[in-house]
């Protein structure tokens, strides 16, 4: 995200100059107002091949901001910590540091309802504010948030008619019939867009980008900012210019540049969903979803994320066309299954016909756009934490924990129902304490960092004139259950070794692991050699499922008003420098290794073959964890070019869909996930690759016929 | 270690400190193979089921019957990856039992056959015929390895089979590729083959051109 880097010092340069003048001014005024400063100051442009335009703080940043210093100290002074001191943010940071434990407020992760601009105009929301300003008190708190919705609103306009202004400017200059057209037609939509309905597919689309751009601008964040169902709110501008003359090739056109800037402007999750259901469950793969799939095919870019919606009626075509090297080598799309999303939503307390309309948001999330403040990484939690706590006399393995914790500790710990049991005292107990400091930072940061554009686009925070964070009809923080599986597998192994068996004592154990392990390998392989999660064993999996139970319950038992706490397996691959802090665990993970990745097995084990872990997975009731629940498969890229095997694919991930499976992941085995492999075989146990008809564990393969297949692997990519 | 020693009780696995034995394999019945089979049942749908192969499955003729007979009774499809080179007796009793065969093809002149496998091709030919001529249903699969079996006499030879025998649905050329050493030195045995290279794509797509010329039945690369 080289762009946005740039953005940043753009930011910083901007702050540093306005604060002084902006500070007299209310809290929320001021960071509209600032928000004004950088649209105006924001460098834009328009290359020769651009049909919308959409650049921005890109090459064409000044040397002036490049050279910005570092704002944090200069406007440091200004931040309000009277919601969460310093103190508190340091032992936070500590906390997480020490104990895997975190819990902050985190902005981006954004899916507005692009639909509602595009059809109304962000004048509609203009008038909105004003007939809601007329009746507000003056001074009052409300009319204070107003007034900051209707500056930002004022400077989206003020942006939109720069871009319109400089495509007249380069349209003035034009000596080419055919750039000047082009310029002129950007010159015209951008005077109309987006505060004033758009008529057809350019204009929609221009409008969506613009938006686009303004939204993590604002949030100062540009974490995953996903467009949603672009496939159904566009598709009436889709007909529309279709019928004006348009084809599927200009449409694609238009696309492929959106593509490009979001690949510039964002990272790998920007989700674009296709297909799915409508609420009456009609299949929604619609031309537009074809055309869409045809820009990516030409793409090929990490941006957009391509969701796919799979249900029961999503035609059998439809689903191989997913089934694609080019997609896979991307590591997309993410499929996703329409029914148990909706169910997941539907869990949330949502009611059906509104739950239909949920939107797959960034990498894993499902979300109600445009109605929900979703923190997406509000809390990591990391789940060996409690069974520490439960075997280890109510204390951590080091150290001491910066809280006191009222459950009471065991006394004897005998057997696996009593560790589950206070395992999910403690699990409760600190996860409320995550709670109480997730919302300390939210309030840190909604004080500081309100979003007045943010909040004009979120539902019902106009009426309410207040921020998002509290107006939204839907507030979710995603509690990411880091290293549930490895501790799972503790527990399967405790039962086995210290409970039916008396090979150990629990103390051992414990100073084992302390040790990482160092001059216990007997022990340690033991451990190892116990069933583990993810390879269809009942004894292990059980272990996980009655983790999972308790940590939805617990979750579900934690609503209340718009507030909802999500249980999810996500990790993105966050579990490797987590995995790297992290002290050696009790299922005979070392310091220092990737925790379990997503909802699928730990790396040590290398019998967790696609349908294995499948068969796992599917024991769970997955849509109660609301948060996500990938799994990840790997699949040689020459499996994909073969017809017949992709059928088999598909029929592959149905199945899995039919036994409650949520979502997949995919991956294609390239040339540079060889040579991660070869340099950290020990990431990569799991590894199958395929050789002429024969496959077999890439680290079985000898060191020489590593680089032999990787250096082949190079020379069909083209790369060498 | 001392593999003329060894009478594979996998002892050494138990004891090994850094875990670099592994012992590759287990005793199991007939009912704990289907068992296991059973186990991914939802991903079979009407088409899926069980494939054994080895080793040669013929050489372990009651085994290989008991979990047919097995498979059969839980309606699960069959296929058995043969050598060929087993009793015509044992091979047509299993026929019924069995829904396809991958049946190897590996050099049609009988002299380079014997020179190369160490055997004749009389028998493995008989036996595609006999089971051929009992209705089986046969994917012909022919390893080609550059230098020994990429002649246009073999090729004539894969196409004549196919266009003579009922039953043979398709033929699957197994491009050699090397890197079957790394198995060879996993179970300490000698690799010859060290100087001959894997093939490429290009070669590949080369000999599926000559079988082309003798055959219209469906090919592809295994």
């Amino acid at each position: 995200m080289i762009g946005t880097t740039r953005f940043y010092e753009l930011n910083s340069y901007v702050k540093q100059d306005c604060y002084d003048e902006f500070l007299p001014h209310p809290i929320p005024i001021r960071e509209a107002m600032l928000f004004r400063e950088i649209l105006k100051r924001m460098p834009v442009e328009i290359k020769p091949e651009d049909f919308i335009v959409g650049w921005y703080g890109y090459e064409t940043m000044p040397q002036e901001f490049s050279e910005a210093p570092d704002p944090k100290p200069a406007i440091a002074k200004y931040i309000d910590y009277s919601h969460l001191s310093r103190k508190e943010i340091s032992q936070h940071h500590r906390l997480y540091l020490q104990y895997g434990l975190l819990a902050e407020y985190r902005s981006g992760h954004t899916c507005i309802r692009y639909g509602d601009i595009i059809t109304k105009g962000l004048g509609w929301y203009k008038s909105r504010i004003e007939q809601e300003l007329a009746a507000a008190g003056k001074g009052s708190e409300k009319e204070i948030y107003l007034r900051a919705m209707l500056i930002s609103l004022e400077a989206s306009e003020e942006y939109a008619l720069r871009l319109s202004a400089l495509a007249r400017q380069m349209a003035d200059k034009a000596t080419d019939e055919r750039d000047r057209a082009r310029l002129l037609r950007m010159y015209e939509a951008n005077k109309k867009v987006p505060m004033t309905p758009a008529d057809d597919f350019y204009e929609a689309i221009q409008a969506i980008w613009t938006v686009h751009t303004l939204t993590p601008i604002s949030d100062n964040d540009w974490y995953s900012i996903s467009m949603g169902r672009l496939d159904q709110f566009l598709y009436p501008f889709y007909e529309r210019s279709i019928a004006k003359g348009e084809t599927d090739e200009d449409i694609k056109n238009y696309l492929k540049q959106i593509f490009l800037l979001l690949d510039n402007y964002g990272d790998g999750s920007c989700a674009i969903n296709l297909g799915g259901l409508s609420p009456d469950g009609k299949d929604q793969f619609n031309k537009l979803s074809q055309v869409i799939l045809a820009a990516e095919l030409e793409s090929r870019l990490r941006s957009p994320l391509l969701a796919v919606r799979i249900s029961q009626k999503t035609p059998e075509e439809v689903l191989l066309q997913y089934i694609d090297s080019r997609l896979f080598e991307n590591g997309k799309p993410a499929f996703y299954n329409e029914e148990v999303c909706r169910a997941a939503m539907m869990y949330r307390n949502i009611p059906e016909e509104i739950a239909a309309t949920f939107t797959v948001s960034s990498c894993m999330a499902l979300v109600m756009a445009g109605e929900e403040t979703s923190d997406m990484w509000g809390c990591i939690f990391n789940m060996h934490l409690p069974l520490e706590l439960t075997v280890n006399h109510g204390r951590p393995m080091h150290g001491q924990l910066p809280f006191e914790l009222k459950t009471r500790p065991l006394e004897r710990v005998t057997n696996i129902d009593d560790v589950h049991k206070k395992y999910g005292e403690y699990f409760e107990e600190i996860l409320r304490i995550m709670m109480e400091i997730s919302l300390k930072t939210e309030r840190h940061h909604a004080h500081n960092y309100p979003n007045p554009l943010l909040s004009v686009l979120t539902a019902g925070c106009i009426e309410k004139g207040c921020d998002r964070m509290w107006g939204a009809p839907y507030r979710t923080t995603i509690v990411e259950t880091f290293g549930l599986v490895n501790t799972a597998n503790a527990m399967t192994a405790m039962d086995q070794l210290v409970f039916h068996n008396h090979q150990y004592t629990l103390d051992q154990w414990l100073d084992a692991t302390r040790h990482d392990f160092n001059g216990a390998q007997e022990i340690l392989k033991d451990i190892r050699g116990c069933e583990k999660f993810g390879t269809n064993s009942d004894a292990a999996d059980k272990n996980v499922q009655r983790i999972f139970n308790m940590v939805e319950r617990v979750c579900k038992d934690m609503y209340y008003d718009n507030v909802r706490y999500l249980p999810s397996f996500h990790t993105l691959d966050v579990n490797v420098p987590f995995g790297e802090k992290l002290y050696t665990t009790m299922d005979g993970r070392l310091k220092g290794v990737a925790v379990a990745k997503n909802g699928g097995p730990t790396n040590d084990i290398r019998s967790a073959d696609p349908t294995s872990l499948m068969l796992s997975s599917a024991k769970l009731d997955l849509y109660k964890f609301t948060g996500g629940n990938p799994i990840d498969l790997y699949f040689d890229k020459k499996l994909l070019r073969d017809e017949e095997t992709r059928k088999k694919i598909a029929t592959l991930f149905r199945t899995y869909f039919d036994l409650g499976g949520m979502q997949i992941q995919v991956n294609s085995i390239d040339s540079a996930t060889l040579k991660k492999a070869y340099d950290k075989p020990e990431d990569y146990r799991q590894l199958i690759v395929k050789i002429g008809g024969y496959s077999m564990y890439f680290n079985d393969m000898l060191d020489a016929k590593k680089l032999e297949l990787i250096e082949r692997t190079e020379y069909e990519e083209g790369v060498r | 270690m001392d593999r003329s020693s060894c009478i594979v009780c996998a002892a050494c696995t138990a004891v090994c400190p850094n875990g670099a034995l592994e012992a590759v394999g287990s005793l199991m019945s007939a009912d704990d193979v289907i068992a296991q089979v059973l186990k991914d049942r939802p991903f079979y749908r009407d088409d899926g089921g069980i494939t054994l192969s080895g080793g040669e499955p013929f050489f372990q003729f009651d085994f290989l019957r008991a979990i047919l007979e097995l498979a059969r009774a839980r309606s699960l499809n069959t296929c058995v990856e043969t050598s060929g080179y087993v009793s015509q007796t044992r091979i047509l009793a299993l026929t019924p039992l069995i829904d396809l065969f991958l049946f190897d093809y590996k050099l049609t002149d009988p002299d380079q056959h014997k020179l190369f496998t160490g055997v004749s091709n009389n028998r493995i030919l008989s036996n595609l015929l006999a089971i051929a001529s009992a209705g089986a249903k046969i994917i012909l699969r022919c390893p080609v390895i550059p230098g020994i079996n990429d002649t246009p006499e073999h090729f004539r030879g894969i196409g004549a089979l196919a266009n003579n025998l009922q039953g043979i649905i398709r033929i699957e050329l197994m491009a050699y590729h090397s890197l079957g050493e790394s198995k060879a030195r996993n179970i300490g045995k000698h690799y010859s083959l060290t100087k001959l290279q894997s093939a490429t794509d290009k070669d590949a797509e080369a000999w599926l051109k000559s079988v082309r010329e003798f055959t219209d039945i469906p090919l592809k690369m295994g």
